[in-house]
């Protein structure tokens, strides 16, 4: 199990002799008061887990029901999600906020005739689980009077899974007490801020954990349960420093500042994690990391230029080819939007015919090569199985430039098969079914993505050293159409790179692009040493469900930067 | 007005939601005062897809958030159970997170202390909305897709009835409390190749204010309009925006930081075109204003921009109370209408009267460019067409645009007198503007 640190490693590490050393008497007093003011709150019951025996109870009811009122294949949901925000801001002297909440819920979705229903409701009763399950079933028979023409949903292969699964390693945050975790992040807090000189920006610390223990019960056979976790830690872990004073304790004045200096500290990214992404960062080391601290010295220093509207190679950071691949090939590759499903909502894509396109359709160079799983560590949207009670594979979407497959649940797989017969590939779901709560229905959801490194060992730095003129793209929103042919890298921290170095940062760029021709124009990727994990979002039917995007840094070609802020 | 639906009710009465509150009460220890909001809901749905259905679904729901004021402290939890065992949890989470703070007195917060204020009487409540059951939703379907299955044509689509029950209640013994329904459909329509999209939609209270059909009939004549598009220029267009797409761009300026960012400090002074006025009146029969904020802060009549007059901003109740001296703040609850003085113009004329210029159906995938002069970029959908010499040409590709709503206000030309419920919070009119930006194709259809 991962080490937890509590107050008393800071007193042997000596960091509170150094938070003693610096503060005024009366903040050293407050500090050392504050463990007396909490342990009287210990013991929250939130952290408490469900009751499997009810669980387990209330799933098996509602399948019974479903099955009853004539179910041909139904799968039940039941969940319980809690979450806890703390808000530590120790300079305002007013204590920790935190916010909880709890939210259960029961969902059945029933497919009949080739309709589907789904009912939900969060009372954890027996009789209204039983409920659901004739109403869901109610649900898809209405799709009979609606149907012009006759559908059959083949669900393929037949999957009864049973078993308990929750992520290794995770340190589950809600068993470690309120008082003990307050301690912890206000004494980190005093030891950061202990670090900088005078007039600097409050530091605070926001870490944001969410647990949900869900019950997977299908007609097939399965009954599964899991427990999912997410944590990060918001706003307020980079440190700032006004642009005159020094930047941190016993440096000379840094002249020649022009913004604050941004220490970037890592680990702090919405992952599938618990309190060790707190207690494991080593947060003071980051701060102290030498290199860390020059490297926020020569953003401060460097001098900015209004951006020229150009054709230029692009070096883009590991962060924001994550986001290139999230809000572009990631939503490609989803079939239920190919066909047309969110048509009506998002969009659709530019692949019409999903079936053909397999091994057809070129998306990018034959550097590009994108996989997905469900099975990353402290991947947000890792799981043992899916919604349907499938284990999710790791598959190739993209290989070498060319589409190869389409992130499906059971239903979807189906209409791929004729392309996997074509080669030869047995038509099956990837595990792709997913729903943010029991309350809503489950759908084809983003697994984690995965793009393949370069096979040398190429840095960042070393991509931009090879570069003699262009830009670096140090993150970036990304927007794209509806149907993700074209789209802008927004809101970017853009720099020119001159003769192999970082230059001037710019400002008010913004990239735009054509997808294919972006990904297609990509001439040199990071090795398996630069690849980082980010998270990524989608809206989907209403639900937002989060999953990670591995990336590289990659170097495009002849990339066209506009200023977004000039009109036409 | 709740109707039962198996073993719970489809939301919670007035009566109900008192007798939450008064559990809740009965459970606190440690002095102090109890604040909840309750909103419980009832949600049916049906979504189709190239023709056919592909979800039926009828769902309950509930959220309590619970608040526990003891001595200037405040701790605040969010739950869905709201049985015995569920409150007792939620109070006792929510003193324990008090304790976790400084006390900052014994009074009471002056902001969770209310002065007596009637509800406005409003018009969110529909019967028919409530009775917009399954058979009915799929029964709509079926006209829908059997009418764009005969001219060989794809729908997809969505009918959703909402039917919400929201409170505020306070250990001072304020009771608010407000049914309301809420209905949406809408529909897109494209050709088989997928080379042509038309769309149309509404949000409205009164599922039978809702004219399916003729939105059907619309989206399916855009689509049919829209084949073979041509690709043209981006720059600068005189462009003819129907209601959906005026307010797809006004929603980033009506939100309280955004006009204040946008106007403030200019109370009193022209701030847009002199035709423009912009309100919120719970009375409104076209705009299904909510009565109050989930902070307790009652909804009441604003002129934001009265004839291109700023005429009012949101302000909260601290704000009042610390700076106005007054005992209530003026929310903005989102819902707002554009209305428009003078002659006005129907869209045919507009047309007539357009040398050179775009008719736009609606935007989508939004960026926002900079926050602080409220920049945003975008793109066309679902039905763009060039005007050359007062007359629709032809249908052209998808744009991407970027542009400003406040510049947008400010540069109109002519005003629509056919002001209606947009697919959204807004009732708002077609507009003819000037010099709208575009800046590159897209391409997507």
């Amino acid at each position: 199990m991962p080490r937890s640190w509590t107050r008393r490693d800071f007193l042997i590490s000596g960091t509170a002799a150094t938070v003693a050393a610096v503060l005024p008497v009366g903040r050293r007093q407050a500090l050392l008061k504050l463990p007396t003011v909490l342990r009287g709150v210990e013991g929250a019951p939130i952290g408490q887990p469900a009751d499997s025996a009810v669980v387990r109870h209330l799933a098996m009811t509602a399948l019974d029901a479903a099955r009853a009122a004539g179910a041909e294949y139904a799968d039940v949901q039941v969940s319980r999600l809690v979450s806890q925000n703390l808000q530590v801001m120790p300079r305002l002297e007013i204590g920790p906020t935190v916010e909880e909440s709890e939210s259960r819920g029961i969902g059945v979705r029933v497919l009949v005739h080739g309709g589907w229903g789904f009912s939900s409701s969060p009372f954890w009763e027996v009789d209204e689980a039983a409920r659901l399950g004739r109403d869901a079933a109610l649900q898809a028979r209405t799709n009979d009077a609606a149907r012009m023409t006759s559908y059959a949903a083949d669900m393929g292969r037949r999957s009864a899974a049973n078993g308990h699964w929750s992520p290794p390693g995770v340190v589950d945050p809600f068993v470690i007490p309120l008082a003990e975790k307050c301690d912890f992040l206000q004494t980190l807090s005093y030891a950061a801020n202990a670090r900088w000189v005078r007039g600097v920006a409050d530091l605070g610390v926001s870490p944001l954990f969410i647990r949900e223990e869900r019950a997977t019960a299908t007609t097939d056979g399965t009954f599964v349960t899991q427990t999912f976790y997410m944590a990060e830690a918001l706003d307020g872990m980079p440190m700032y420093a006004p642009p005159v004073s020094g930047l941190a304790r016993g440096r000379e004045r840094q002249p020649g500042l022009r913004r604050r200096a941004r220490v970037p500290i890592s680990g702090f990214e919405r992952a599938q994690q618990g309190w060790e992404m707190i207690a494991n960062a080593h947060f003071l080391d980051q701060l102290g990391d030498p290199k860390r601290l020059d490297d926020a010295v020569e953003f401060a220093r460097a001098r900015t230029k209004p951006v020229d509207v150009e054709r230029v190679d692009v070096v883009f950071s590991a962060d924001a080819v994550a986001d290139l691949i999230a809000d572009t090939l990631g939503p490609t590759t989803q079939i239920d939007r190919s066909v047309g499903y969110l048509a009506n909502s998002a969009g659709t894509t530019m692949i019409a015919n999903a079936s053909t396109a397999l091994d057809t359709f070129q998306l990018g160079g034959p550097l590009i090569t994108i996989s997905a799983n469900r099975s990353l560590g402290g991947g947000l949207a890792t799981a043992r199985w899916d919604d349907e009670g499938m284990e999710p594979d790791e598959f190739a979407l993209v290989r070498s430039g060319v589409l190869h497959d389409f992130q499906t649940n059971r239903e979807q797989a189906g209409w791929l098969a004729e392309g996997y017969k074509r080669r030869g590939q047995p038509v099956l779901s990837h595990g792709c079914a997913r729903s943010a709560h029991a309350l809503v229905p489950s759908a084809q959801r983003s697994p984690n993505l995965v793009l393949q490194p370069g096979a040398g060992s190429l840095t960042f730095d070393q991509l931009v050293a090879d570069t003699t003129r262009g830009i670096a793209v140090l993150d970036c929103d990304v927007t794209t159409d509806f149907q993700m042919r074209t789209g802008t890298g927004g809101r970017a921290t853009m720099r020119e790179i001159v003769n192999g170095r970082l230059g001037a940062i710019i400002e008010g760029g913004t990239f735009l692009f054509d997808t294919i021709e972006l990904w297609t124009s990509v001439d040199a990727l990071g090795g398996s040493g630069s690849l980082e994990v980010h998270p990524a979002d989608e809206e989907k039917f209403g639900q937002t469900t989060w999953f990670s995007v591995a990336a590289v840094p990659m170097r495009a070609r002849n990339v066209r930067i506009i200023d977004v802020t000039r009109k036409a | 007005m709740t109707r039962q639906s198996g073993t719970h009710p489809r939301f919670l009465s007035r009566e109900e939601t008192q007798g939450v509150m008064a559990r809740a009460r009965s459970l606190a220890r440690g002095g102090g005062h109890v604040r909840a909001t309750v909103e419980s809901w009832w949600e049916g749905g049906l979504e189709w897809a190239v023709n056919r259905p592909t979800l039926s679904e009828d769902t309950l729901g509930v959220t309590l958030s619970l608040a526990r004021d003891i001595r200037g402290a405040t701790g605040q939890v969010t739950t869905n159970r709201l049985d015995e065992a569920g409150l007792r949890d939620a109070v006792r989470w929510a003193e324990q997170l008090a304790a976790l703070q400084t006390p900052r007195g014994e009074g009471d917060d002056p902001l969770t202390v209310f002065p007596d204020e009637p509800l406005p009487p409003t018009h969110v409540w529909s019967d028919r909305t409530l009775a917009f059951d399954g058979d009915r939703r799929a029964a709509l379907m079926g006209e829908m897709t059997s009418m764009a299955q005969k001219a060989g044509l794809l729908s997809f689509g969505e009918a959703r009835a909402e039917a919400v029950g929201k409170s505020y209640s306070d250990s001072h013994g304020r009771l608010l409390y407000q049914p309301s329904t809420s209905g949406r459909f809408s529909v897109t329509v494209r050709d088989q190749a997928g080379d042509a999209s038309g769309w149309a939609g509404v949000v409205c209270s009164d599922w039978g204010r809702i004219d399916a059909h003729g939105l059907m009939a619309t989206a399916m004549n855009k689509c049919e309009r829209s084949r073979n598009p041509v690709a043209i220029e981006p720059g600068r267009y005189t462009v003819i925006l129907e209601p959906q797409a005026v307010a797809d761009l006004l929603q980033f300026l009506m939100k309280p930081a955004a006009l204040q960012a946008a106007f403030g400090g200019r109370l009193g002074k022209s701030v847009v075109d002199g035709r423009i006025s912009i309100s919120t009146d719970p009375a409104d029969p076209d705009l299904d204003v909510f009565p109050f904020m989930p902070t307790g802060d009652v909804v009441r009549h604003a002129d934001w921009i009265s004839d291109g007059v700023l005429t009012a901003l949101p302000y909260d109740r601290a704000y009042a109370i610390q700076n106005l001296g007054r005992r209530f703040g003026l929310p903005f609850e989102g819902s707002y209408r554009v209305s428009t003085r003078g002659p006005t113009t129907t869209v045919q004329e507009m047309v007539a009267s357009t040398m050179r210029g775009l008719l736009v159906t609606r935007f989508s995938d939004f960026s926002i460019d900079d926050a602080q002069h409220l920049l945003i970029s975008g793109y066309t959908r679902d039905g763009l067409w060039l005007i050359e010499r007062g007359r629709i040409a032809h249908a052209v590709d998808n744009l991407r645009f970027t542009e400003s709503p406040v510049f947008v206000l400010n540069s109109i030309e002519q005003v629509g007198g056919d002001a209606r419920r947009v697919y959204g919070v807004a009732v708002a009119p077609t507009l003819k503007v000037r010099d709208f930006s575009f800046t590159s194709i897209s391409g997507a259809v």
